[in-house]
């Protein structure tokens, strides 16, 4: 069951805030005030290089603060301060690195001016690259800033390796949700944007990975907002000038195949995209879902390889499948990630859900009918269950299937969830509820071996409270590895760190005090 | 170059010295500390402390009161560590040297002084201020002869007996909480905006003239050291080779980096290169530029003057001053090295013991180049692995390793870098066939033997953890170990 990490995201801390102890003298420490804004890791493929932590280092003047932002290694030494005056209003909302270059993403409230700063790593600031927020973008940023957790870094601002970064930012227009992508180069002040034809459709985007000329994209397309109806498509835009490579609907082979997770494949140009497939005549939001597939595609666009693994029959043989497609106990899976590792195996780690009776749905249905009231609670709600991981060889073919047990987790969602489908209600929690316990994975450069980490609340004889869990592959190897993450601090947040490690952070209130440590997964 | 040689060939002549050494020493023992000496310096420290309080007056008594009290449970907690060594012959040889110098110098003869060696592996010596002048162990042993530590002592008895310490104190306190200095600090604080610049443009010229000060201090210290050392049958010309000294004094002893490829390289389980293969880390570059921003700030602020300008102030009169009939050793020359070889175990004993696994790991490896059988070395290696396995196991290796850092010395942070790259097997492994290659000879000493027990159980070989627990029984039947 998860209890949710106490974010120290956008919660401003007062670290050394003014004293009004009754004491005859005042002292500097009494007097002097700053306040962590944010923080979080920088990352480049997909190794965690190091943490940036964003102060308010002073107030300037009525309408400006002056801000330090610190740089600190992925040992956690104190590398850099970058000071900077700039409005009271703006936000750090991510940072990527890109082998060469690291870029920051600020907003500022009063422009109405998403700022993305490129510093070089001389220390110095190279560019900056702005984008005015209009009431097109301001839901993208509301949402940018109420999601900015661990899971969020990194999923608005993609570095492409010594060339730039790459955004992709939604649009509400009325009644008509479309997107952008962006582009910026980092070695010369040039950028390119990219916006979709046929804007008439719901779209959201999902930066899947790039190759040497493209930049991937899946983007679930939408009919009308309500509608339960998703097509999934995969888009391609070439690097150097903006314009489309490919975009196709994922229903062309013989399924309906609702990609879940996207990974680029490790050295080729070939990426690799798995989730449920249905019969082309099935209603994704009732039926059951045939299995799960897996496509092997070039940065062409073309399909080279396909493998679907129907739950009746190869899965089955590891997990144990009802007749409603879901895996027994462990209800329908969500698939976070997708790793494949150097030695060709492919794991594919996944976090179960399901519907439950919800007592207080029923009750509250049970109450409304009897006053008369049109109901639009929920009878059931949502369990998030165990841990799964999949492990194919090179072909897609399953090799083996593993559960990793842990206490559920239950939801209440909101009126009409009843009627909503699988992968929907699994998007729904993750991004609207922050559901599971997947926490984050990592992966070192040469994908030698991964780690997956999630989180569980245990009420045992011995422990009670939070743990941090981990399956580690490694040497051919899979490895579990638990820490309990009770301690006396105020906070505690768990943050993605160097392969091999996970760096914990956390806030003790009463000696005003943050301390950042890492620990070693075994 | 003249000088590289000189420490080449002291390394050389300390690594035979420990060899000879060895010969006697089956295992380490740390110097036993004595009861009777910890007791008389604890309750002096104690007595010292309730007359500094009861001698303070004046309007800021309290904020005097309050340093003199953080400084006062700060030795105490070194006592209480076991950091300061109380041992018989170690003290007896401090106060010996110190006996030498006061013979001639009436001046000091009836300062108190508690005179100790710290078990500290950082070179540096310090005046507390109360009279307890701390001479860490790490400085010693690095030294060349006995009147280089008695320019040591000289030193910091200088800036006892001037009064630095308490005067640093006392200015201080007179310039934070004056009445100027408080209505600026109440202006700031009713400020809305700008109150860090504020308080930073306060204070930096403060801190300026305080390390300015500092810098002073150091050289009257220097100054008055000299001409107590001329006094004595020491050797000047060692006041600024011992200066001299310090400006290579951050370099290991035995300067060499650990050969992990070829000490934990095992036909079972052979090494592996990408454990330490060097790697830059991202902001390695960011981090040098930051260093060479604030070089300049730092040079301002720096606490000591260059070792160069210290020596260049003293050369004239050390030339003048210089006795043919001086000598480098007055007091005990062969104690003096003894102690320094005795310290080398020490510095790796007490880096263990206070829990800095990683650093008594690296100064071991580093001796081993030079001892490759040494029992206490081979012991204390296999002992540390089985430490950082354990840590790593409950998820505490954070709290007796150092993560590696762009500011630390290169040979160390690649055994860092190598403890964060293997994983928890890995130290098993190492550890057991480490000790395995040295189990004859390590067998009949207690520590060793529970060590060797503890490799079989973490890389889980029951039968011979079982073999051994027996045999730990037959030798030890009350022995300290319970398995």
């Amino acid at each position: 069951m998860k209890k949710h990490l106490c974010s120290l995201l956008l919660l401003i801390v007062l670290m050394m805030q003014q004293n009004s102890h009754a004491q005859s003298k005042m002292s500097i420490e009494n007097i002097k005030s700053v306040y962590l804004r944010n923080s979080g890791p920088i990352i480049a493929n997909e190794e965690i290089k190091g943490y940036f932590t964003f102060y308010q280092s002073d107030k300037i003047d009525k309408h400006t603060n002056e801000y330090t932002l610190q740089i600190i290694d992925e040992n956690l030494n104190k590398v850099k301060d970058f000071k900077f005056t700039d409005s009271k209003n703006i936000s750090l909302l991510e940072s990527s690195y890109n082998g060469s270059d690291i870029m920051f993403m600020f907003y500022d409230d009063d422009q109405k001016m998403l700022d993305y700063r490129v510093y070089g790593m001389d220390g110095k600031q190279k560019f900056d690259y702005q984008r005015p927020v209009d009431k097109k973008t301001r839901n993208y940023i509301a949402e940018a800033i109420s999601l900015n957790t661990e899971e969020t870094q990194g999923k608005n601002l993609f570095s492409i390796e010594g060339r730039g970064f790459a955004t992709a930012i939604p649009i509400r227009d009325g009644r008509q949700y479309t997107y952008e992508i962006n582009f910026y180069e980092t070695d010369k002040k040039k950028s390119w944007t990219y916006t979709p034809e046929d804007a008439d459709r719901l779209a959201q985007p999902q930066f899947l990975g790039y190759t040497d000329s493209v930049v991937v994209f899946e983007v679930v397309k939408k009919e009308k907002l309500m509608s339960n109806k998703m097509e999934s498509w995969l888009m391609g835009i070439y690097l150097h000038n903006g314009k489309k490579a490919f975009e196709f609907e994922t229903n062309k082979e013989k399924y309906n195949f609702f990609p879940m997770n996207v990974s680029t494949f490790r050295n080729s140009s070939q990426f690799m995209v798995m989730g449920p497939y249905y019969d082309k005549d099935d209603r994704v939001i009732k039926d059951k879902s045939i299995g799960l597939g897996v496509w092997v595609m070039n940065n062409q666009g073309a399909i080279t390889n396909a493998k679907y693994n129907s739950w009746e029959g190869d899965i089955s043989k590891y997990l144990k499948i009802d007749a409603r497609g879901r895996v027994d106990d462990l209800g329908y899976i969500y698939f976070h990630k997708i790793i494949q590792t150097e030695d060709g195996n492919i794991f594919a780690v996944g976090e179960g859900y399901k519907r439950v009776a919800s007592a207080l749905g029923i009750g509250l249905k049970v109450l409304q009918t009897a006053s008369g009231a049109v109901s639009s609670s929920n009878t059931t709600k949502i369990k998030v269950t165990d841990m799964v991981m999949l492990k194919f060889n090179q072909k897609f073919d399953i090799q083996n299937a593993q559960i990793y047990d842990k206490n559920s987790n239950s939801i209440e969602m909101h009126g009409g969830a009843d009627f909503t489908s699988a992968p929907m209600l699994a998007y729904e929690i993750k991004y609207i509820y922050d559901g599971f316990d997947y926490a984050f994975s990592q992966t070192d450069k040469t994908h030698t071996g991964f780690m997956v980490g999630y989180t569980d609340y245990v009420r045992s004889k011995d422990y009670k409270g939070l743990t941090f869990n981990a399956i580690s592959y490694a040497n051919n190897n899979i490895t579990t590895d638990k820490i309990n993450l009770k301690t006396s601090s105020s906070n505690m947040r768990i943050m993605p760190a160097k392969t091999g490690s996970v760096m914990i952070m956390e806030y003790f209130k009463k000696d005003k005090r943050i301390d950042m440590h890492m620990e070693k997964i075994n | 170059m003249k000088r590289l040689y000189t420490v080449i060939n002291l390394i050389f002549a300390c690594s035979l010295c420990c060899c000879a050494y060895s010969q006697n020493l089956t295992y380490y023992k740390s110097p036993e500390d004595d009861a009777g000496k910890l007791k008389e310096w604890t309750d002096a420290t104690d007595k010292r402390y309730q007359q500094d309080l009861s001698g303070l007056s004046g309007k800021n008594k309290k904020y005097i009161e309050q340093f003199y009290t953080d400084r006062y449970k700060g030795i105490r907690k070194m006592y209480d560590q076991k950091e300061i060594v109380t041992n018989t012959e170690a003290t007896g040889y401090l106060q010996s040297l110190f006996n030498e110098i006061a013979k001639s110098n009436p001046a000091i003869r009836n300062m108190e002084v508690r005179l100790a060696f710290l078990r500290a592996w950082w070179p540096n010596a310090s005046s507390v201020g109360e009279g307890t002048l701390l001479f860490n162990i790490g400085l010693f042993n690095k030294l060349h002869n006995e009147s280089q530590a008695a320019f040591v002592i000289c030193h910091e008895l200088a800036h006892l007996y001037l009064n630095h310490s308490n005067n640093a104190i006392n200015n201080y306190v007179n310039t934070f909480y004056s009445e100027e200095f408080q209505k600026q600090l109440k202006k700031i604080n009713q400020s809305e905006y700008q109150k860090n610049q504020q308080l930073e443009e306060l204070v930096k010229p403060i801190a300026f003239g305080s390390r300015r000060h500092s810098r002073e201090h150091e050289a009257e210290a220097d100054s008055l050291a000299l001409e107590w050392i001329k006094n004595t049958a020491f050797d000047v010309r060692d006041v600024t080779s011992c200066l001299a000294l310090l400006d290579t004094v951050d370099r290991d002893k035995y300067n060499v980096a650990p050969p992990l490829s070829k000490t934990l390289n095992f036909k079972e389980y052979p090494f592996q290169d990408k454990w330490v293969k060097e790697e830059r880390t991202l902001f390695s570059d960011l981090a040098a530029s930051s260093e060479a921003e604030s070089k300049k700030e730092q040079d301002s602020l720096k606490t000591h003057p260059d070792c160069s300008i210290r020596v260049n102030k003293l050369s004239a009169r050390v030339q003048q001053y210089y006795n043919s009939n001086s000598r480098a050793f007055v007091v005990n020359e062969k104690l003096f090295k003894q102690l320094q070889s005795d310290f080398d175990y020490e510095i790796i004993d007490y880096c263990y013991r206070s829990g800095n696994v990683s650093r008594s790991l690296y100064y071991t490896l580093q001796m081993l180049t030079f001892q490759p059988n040494h029992p206490y070395l081979t012991f204390n290696t296999g002992r540390c692995l089985n430490k950082l396995y354990t840590s790593q196991k409950n998820h505490t290796l954070g709290q007796v390793v150092d993560l590696p850092s762009p500011y630390n010395d290169k040979n160390y942070n690649a055994l860092l870098q190598f403890i964060q790259r293997v994983r928890l097997t890995d130290l098993a492994a190492f550890s057991y066939y480490f000790l395995q290659s040295y189990q004859s000879s390590l067998i009949s000493n207690e520590d060793a033997l529970a060590v060797l027990i503890e490799s079989k159980d973490n890389f889980n070989k029951p039968d011979e953890k079982q073999q051994l627990i027996e045999t730990y029984k037959k030798q030890f039947p009350s022995g300290k170990y319970h398995f």
